[in-house]
């Protein structure tokens, strides 16, 4: 695709844009449960942040990049016990890149980014509470997790794509409103034995961007 | 144009749906399953794939084996074509017990668990192959046999003439009592005037009897049968066989009033225990007890829920042991408050553990209310092999009633290679007493914790199978336990601040018991601080 672009002969309209992304995901965490029925997985909101750098090569088609940071949390608990309930916290540095189709007028324009992202997974956490049956105490807890190398992946890629409008606010200026997904091609497990073990998340993204149009 | 488009999309969906990959399918190995242990059931292939896969979703301490060096990955690899050969072999040699063990033990043996233990049904001979895994690392341990082989004995220190107790009103203070199969058959041959003791006087007179009547003559008989038969039964070696095969001769010679010869309650079989309380010189409290079996004695709703209290016999027996644990609790009740208690000697040597309840009557008898905490538990949480819950505090029971708080007199604690499980949670307890010491040789090794309850797997952890029902029979540790450095200590032990060895010389001296020189040297500790 982006090939493509690059062949398309350059018009008038070819440009840099360089701006700023805020807003919230929210992400789901997919394991296969198999037997064990009272597990129950749920989704959880977290935050992204970013900055992003758009070439356009004409006013319809473009390239752009974005680093941002990127919670992908979600929760985990248990039908038969009710004291067991966690919630994931998990920071990723990612880099998305897609090209970049628009449409419509000067002022309101819609857009669709569509591409593959790469991504780092920073840290990780939970809360959450848990009991002991032995002590018969239930406790609250909140800890950082450690990462292990044979367990846990900490690159991630998949595939991202995202629909949008744009409002240009005057000739150097714009916002933009954007609704993203990021599918995970990369487990967070490791096969680390060989009983294979696949996670994946799967996370979507509201961010409102704020474009600089030189 | 369109229908380009919508192709596209979908293409586009398949190429990333099929990006991602799917998990093997997991059985589970909780209860009978067929589909789980179907193949097991006449292949040893079989049941070394459930015991392999079982161990993989339940076993709570991988990231500990991981870091002693096993790759379970490897065990699998290196074993699995061994046990296929075994089910090749030809009928003409069957598979024995032997080479099944051996083979077994090899895989099981690198694993930590003191508790562990896994039972196959051979399918060729029909008969049950065991392995635990601490039996066979502790036996080259080089107090393992004097562990099994010696039970504390403080018969040295009870003899007034040694000069050791404490007298009271002429008498040595001291008590024990014990519900042993092995215990209650031999008060039941050598008690005067009852049991084995009554029979063979009642019938050395009816023999002598120069004119019997027909009574005396069937008496005679009945007694000379029922002797014979008790020989039998009080020679068997375990009360689960014992128990049964004595309560049928008590119903069977009920007419013949044999004194103390009354139905032994079943629940001695699961329940026993035995029970020592000496206050040495000095006024040192020593307790010993041989399981963590106290609570169905000394709590009375308890007790009324396991025995039949209504029965006299039976009253007697709980009653002897609670009146043991009571003397000793009593006594530091007693002189703690009066400021002459010396300090406290708890021999947990070969205990293999028992009731978490029994902490608040023993190290939980001499700390204040509210718990203690002595180390951390974690729990499995998933069917992967590091799915883990937080580190949750452990927290021992301490007695709830109002009681004296001993933290100014030593306490000490006795441990050899025989002190597992609760015994060994006891001893983090006095470690962790400012007065506490433990003294002896290394404990078991075995701290994990276990759920007793064959169908509570809600912590994916805890059995493989279900014991005598299916071909592969797994006790697995539940949790992972932490000292209060989140130091874990499976397979190794704790070891004692003062190591001393079981001198057996001193102890099976030619005029009899001797000395125990592990108990000495906590006296010596007691009495002068080193």
């Amino acid at each position: 695709m982006l090939a493509l672009a690059l062949m398309t002969a350059l018009t008038a309209n070819a440009q840099w844009r360089v701006g700023v992304t805020a807003g919230a995901d929210y992400n789901v965490h997919s394991m296969d449960l198999q037997y064990m029925d009272d597990f129950r997985m749920q989704g959880r909101w977290g935050a992204t942040v970013g900055v992003t750098g758009q070439y356009d090569f004409t006013n319809w088609l473009g390239v752009r990049a974005d680093l941002n940071w990127m919670q992908k949390n979600y929760r985990q608990y248990r039908t038969n016990l009710s004291e067991v309930h966690y919630k994931y916290r998990n920071n990723y540095l990612q880099l998305p890149v897609m090209a970049s189709f628009s449409f419509g007028g000067e002022k309101l324009r819609g857009f669709c980014n569509l591409g593959a992202y790469a991504g780092y997974w920073l840290n990780s956490s939970r809360s959450g509470g848990d009991t002991n049956v032995f002590s018969e105490h239930s406790y609250d807890f909140s800890e950082k997790l450690e990462f292990d190398s044979e367990r846990d992946q900490r690159w991630d890629c998949g595939f991202v794509g995202g629909v949008g409008v744009e409002y240009r606010l005057c000739k150097h200026w714009a916002l933009q409103a954007e609704a993203r997904y990021y599918y995970s091609t990369t487990s967070t497990r490791k096969q680390y034995m060989r009983v294979k073990d696949y996670r994946y998340n799967n996370t979507s993204a509201i961010q409102l961007v704020a474009y600089y149009i030189f | 144009m369109k229908k380009i488009y919508m192709i596209g999309a979908a293409l586009l969906m398949l190429l990333v749906s099929s990006c991602r990959e799917t998990n093997d399918v997991l059985l589970p190995y909780d209860h009978n399953d067929v589909l789980a242990f179907g193949a097991a059931e006449y292949s040893f292939a079989g049941k070394f794939k459930v015991t392999w896969n079982g161990l993989n979703q339940y076993y709570a301490l991988w990231d500990y084996e991981k870091e002693q060096g096993l790759d379970w990955d490897a065990v699998y690899d290196e074993y699995l074509p061994q046990f296929e050969a075994l089910d090749e072999r030809d009928d003409s040699i069957p598979v024995t017990d032997d080479e099944v063990k051996e083979l077994l033990s090899k895989v099981l043996s690198p694993l930590h668990d003191g508790h562990f233990a896994m039972l196959w049904k051979n399918h060729v001979t029909g008969n049950n192959v065991t392995c635990v895994p601490s039996l066979i690392r502790n036996a080259s341990r080089d107090d393992a046999e004097i562990a099994k082989k010696y039970k504390p004995n403080i018969s040295y220190y009870t003899n007034p003439a040694n000069g050791e107790i404490e007298i009271s009103d002429g008498e040595p203070v001291c008590l024990e009592y014990s519900t042993l199969w092995t215990d209650m058959v031999d008060r039941f041959r050598n008690t005067p005037g009852q049991g084995m003791m009554w029979i063979e006087d009642r019938l050395l007179q009816l023999i002598n009897q120069p004119l019997p009547t027909e009574m005396e003559i069937f008496q005679r008989q009945s007694l000379s049968d029922l002797s014979t038969q008790l020989l039998e039964v009080l020679s068997q070696p375990n009360a689960e066989q014992g128990i049964p095969a004595f309560n049928s001769l008590v119903e069977r010679y009920s007419y013949l009033n044999v004194p103390g010869f009354d139905a032994i309650d079943n629940a001695f079989s699961q329940m026993a225990i035995s029970v020592k309380f000496a206050l040495l010189k000095g006024n040192i409290a020593y307790f010993y007890f041989s399981g963590f079996r106290l609570t169905p004695y000394i709590n009375e709703e308890y007790a009324q829920s396991t025995f039949n209290l209504n029965n006299y016999a039976t009253f007697n027996h709980v009653y002897g042991i609670w009146s043991v644990w009571y003397s000793w609790f009593e006594t530091i009740q007693q002189l703690h408050k009066e400021g002459t208690l010396g300090g406290v000697i708890i021999d947990v040597r070969g205990n293999g553990g028992g009731m978490m309840s029994d902490a608040q009557f023993v190290a939980g008898a001499l700390l204040p209310s509210g718990g203690f905490q002595y180390g951390y538990h974690r729990f499995k949480r998933g069917t992967g092999r590091y799915d883990y819950s937080p580190l949750m505090p452990a927290i021992a029971v301490t007695m709830d009633d109002e009681h004296e708080i001993v933290d100014d007199k030593p306490v000490v604690l006795l441990i050899n290679s025989g002190s597992v499980s609760m015994a060994e949670m006891t001893a983090q307890v006095v470690r962790l007493m400012p007065n506490g010491k433990l003294i002896g040789k290394r404990s078991h090794g075995g701290l994990c914790g276990l759920i007793d309850n064959e169908y509570n797997s809600t912590n994916y952890a805890g059995h493989i199978g279900i014991r005598d029902v299916t071909p592969v029979y797994g006790y697995v540790p539940s949790l992972a336990s932490f000292t209060m450095d989140k130091e874990q200590l499976e397979g190794v032990g704790i070891s004692p601040g003062i190591e001393v060895a079981f001198d057996e010389n001193a102890f099976n001296t030619p005029t009899g018991i001797g000395r125990d020189t592990q108990i000495d040297r906590a006296l010596q500790y007691v009495r002068t601080g080193n």
